[in-house]
């Protein structure tokens, strides 16, 4: 007998959950009225600071955090309902989302007292936004070669460097900085440490980079010996690397990573069910069959961590199935679409696959390269 | 699961290694012999296994679908070359017609427009039973009714196989009278559900035999001066075959889960069948990408990659096809509506009704 590999202990949820995601879907019957799919498709790209503030009044931001820090001090898998609500129906929750995701648990688990009280209560409101700055022109998925510096000099923080392909810099009022404040020595992944810059600020010059969709999300962002708070480290120095790490497994296996082409699959399943030939159907049903395991997947793995497990290695197949799932809805949706129409100007269907027949290559790419999360399945699987 | 459960899970790992031949022409010796298949369907009968879905009442194990989940998984995993799973699925669905089994009980899948039950005899052609050639009677469901049919002489067998060489033979009826007739209760799963559930199951077996295979393989076998698991290609191609056998694996257990607790007819109806889709899906990628990283070595008889990879390909068409189950799918979604799809999908989430939120 072969023991079996992985661990997906199936989670349940707790039982109010099917009054909380009522709520929510009420809540967004009226917010996005009249939103078309193909803005919905936008989902968690979806920058607009007045629907997160909407949000943050429902108690939908930072709802698992003390209430001493603006949080609502409710269970993951509660969040997780509201998380999965919110992107199966395409609401554009961007502006506030990596700072709910990661940069708030970052600071909840590594920052001191003064940084949380800071920035914690603004974020459960709404107020304030934050992006992360962690890839430069020489380091993407190799990380460790991050070369912005920070040095300490006359009691304060100075950082110098470039950071690129940083997400929202231009609408963000804090960032997560990855800088080198020693040097690597043997081991490459050493000498790196966090900090929290408060933007603008001088000496930070940010550059909106347009992507092939034409919208402007990435930036790049210049810091010429910009002086920081004095409170500006997280955690502690040199343990960059570590933090960065706890970081990325919450940013892995959510239901980000299955939902982005959620509004495309809706309209595809309108057009299946009035459709005379099979061909979306049988598409409709192969994308339902691999959704219905995944969330369950998903579910397990934040489930798991909930309990302080580390399922570094299930948390990486279901990002590997997640954004494969993700990216083939528009891939096998543009088979199917009439020879006749030009994507750009016809029906909801047409316009969503338009939008997410590029954009969806990002999927794959975010938060971990496909070929980064294989290496460390293989790793995980003893092969090496 | 339980303590009853683990421990009975252990005496079947314990069986089922036993019963797995020891080399890879073994198999083929074990799926033509009488004597094999008979000195097999004895220890397993010893065992108590053919009733574990047998309620206690009647001296059954009283098993419930996450243990045969479990169980036919083990099954998988050893490619066992018995009616193992059939038997199990065989005497479960007879106890919940009220019907007695008897021993070698297979099941089968009778198309209803190629048979006829009056009420003293059956009549027609049911196609590739699983291992009917090596089994005394057969159990097949015809409308709301369970019927269970003696193949004995009188009935012309045609033998056939499947492509892992396991017997699915054609049986023809002509007038013959039952062993028993009973009616499946309302709200009970059909066979072809039950099938659905057992060859979900045998692929996540199969699919952990594959990849733990594979992965030892590509460890020891080493080329250009190094083991193959240095390669980043062949990483890549590991990590692809892990995340197919993982998402089998969950599917399996949640089925199993569905159909013990059947909240509803329509759930569990719709979670079996997503779960052996995805389930055909996974069987035809790991196939392929098991063999591609096994090389030569993959097609070699000795070598027992094939004994799991064309049990996979046999499964992957058995108790639904593809097409099949699309369709199957796609009624519920149409009977739904598109708008109430996603309502529908976070019904079936487990809820635990003993959870307390932290606040």
């Amino acid at each position: 007998m072969s023991p079996t590999t992985f661990k997906f202990p199936l989670a349940a949820f707790p039982e109010n959950i099917a009054e909380l995601r009522q709520e929510v879907r009420e809540f967004l019957g009226k917010e996005l009225r009249g939103v078309p799919a193909h803005a919905r498709a936008r989902s968690w790209s979806g920058f607009d600071p007045d629907f997160s503030r909407k949000l943050a009044a429902k108690g939908w931001i930072g709802m698992t955090w003390p209430r001493r820090y603006g949080g609502h001090e409710r269970s993951p898998l509660e969040r997780y309902a509201v998380i999965e609500e919110l992107l199966a129906a395409g609401a554009p929750v961007c502006a506030h989302w990596t700072a709910d995701r990661q940069s708030g648990p970052l600071l909840l688990r590594f920052g001191t007292e003064s940084q949380r009280m800071r920035s914690l209560p603004k974020i459960a409101s709404g107020e304030i936004f934050f992006c992360i700055g962690m890839s430069e022109p020489n380091a993407g998925s190799d990380l460790a070669a991050v070369s912005t510096r920070a040095v300490m000099r006359g009691g304060r923080w100075r950082l110098t460097g470039t950071k690129i392909w940083t997400t929202n810099a231009n609408r963000s009022q804090r960032m997560i900085v990855l800088a080198r404040t020693r040097d690597p020595g043997q081991a490459r992944h050493a000498g790196l440490s966090q900090f929290l810059v408060e933007l603008p600020s001088p000496g930070i010059t940010i550059r909106p980079i347009t992507d092939f969709v034409g919208e402007r999300e990435f930036n790049e962002v210049q810091f010429d010996d910009a002086i920081l708070d004095e409170d500006a480290l997280i955690g502690r120095e040199g343990d960059g690397w570590k933090q960065v790490g706890a970081e990325l497994a919450l940013e892995r296996s959510g239901p980000e990573r299955i939902f982005s082409s959620a509004p495309l699959l809706m309209e595809l399943m309108r057009e299946a069910t009035t459709a005379s030939d099979s061909s979306k159907s049988d598409l409709v049903a192969k994308l339902v069959a691999q959704l219905w395991i995944l969330r369950k997947m998903s579910a397990s793995v934040a489930r798991r961590a909930m309990l302080g497990e580390n399922p570094a290695l299930e948390a990486a197949l279901v990002k590997d199935l997640g954004t494969t799932f993700e990216q083939s809805i528009p891939m096998e949706s543009h088979a199917l679409v009439d020879p006749n129409s030009e994507l750009l100007d016809e029906g909801e269907f047409e316009r969503t696959l338009a939008y997410l027949l590029p954009f969806s290559r990002t999927y794959s790419i975010r938060g971990g390269t496909r070929e980064i999360l294989r290496g460390v399945i293989a790793k995980g699987l003893d092969v090496r | 699961m339980n303590v009853e459960s683990d421990l009975l899970i252990e005496s079947m790992a314990r069986l089922f290694a036993d019963l797995a031949p020891s080399t890879a022409p073994g198999w083929e010796e074990a799926l033509a012999s009488r004597s094999m298949q008979l000195r097999a369907r004895e220890q397993v009968s010893t065992s108590g296994l053919p009733d574990l879905l047998v309620g206690q009442e009647a001296n059954g194990f009283g098993g419930g679908w996450s243990d045969a989940g479990a169980i036919f998984g083990l099954a998988g995993s050893e490619a066992l070359p018995y009616p193992v799973v059939e038997s199990v699925l065989a005497n479960g669905l007879l106890h919940e017609a009220g019907l007695l089994a008897v021993a070698g009980t297979t099941i089968g899948r009778a198309d209803s427009s190629q048979v006829s039950l009056t009420d003293s005899t059956f009549t027609g052609t049911v196609k590739a039973v699983p291992w009917a050639s090596h089994c005394e009677a057969v159990v097949l469901q015809v409308g709301s009714k369970i019927v269970l049919l003696r193949i004995a002489n009188r009935a012309g067998v045609v033998s056939r196989r499947n492509l892992a060489g396991e017997s699915r033979d054609d049986l023809i009826f002509e007038a013959v009278q039952p062993i028993a007739v009973g009616y499946l209760p309302e709200g009970a799963l059909s066979l072809e559900l039950r099938g659905a559930i057992a060859r979900t199951a045998q692929i996540a077996g199969a699919l952990e035999s594959v990849l733990s295979m594979t992965c030892d393989y590509v460890r020891t076998r080493q080329q250009f001066g190094r083991p193959l698991s240095g390669f980043q290609a062949i990483q890549q191609q590991i990590a692809v075959l892990a995340a197919e056998t993982a998402a089998v694996g969950c599917a399996a257990v949640a089925v199993g889960k569905s159909a013990a607790e059947r909240r509803s007819q329509s759930t569990v109806a719709f979670e079996i069948i997503a779960a052996k889709l995805r389930a055909n899906e996974a069987a035809g990628i790991a196939a392929s990408t098991a063999h591609q990283i096994h090389g030569a070595m993959g097609i070699t008889s000795e070598y027992k990659l094939h004994l799991f990879t064309r049990r996979l390909w046999s499964w992957r068409g058995e108790f639904g096809n593809d097409a099949y189950l699309k369709r199957e799918l796609t009624g519920l979604i149409r009977g739904l509506g598109a708008d109430r799809f996603w309502q529908f999908l976070t019904t079936m989430d487990p809820v635990d009704f003993g959870q307390v939120a932290p606040n």
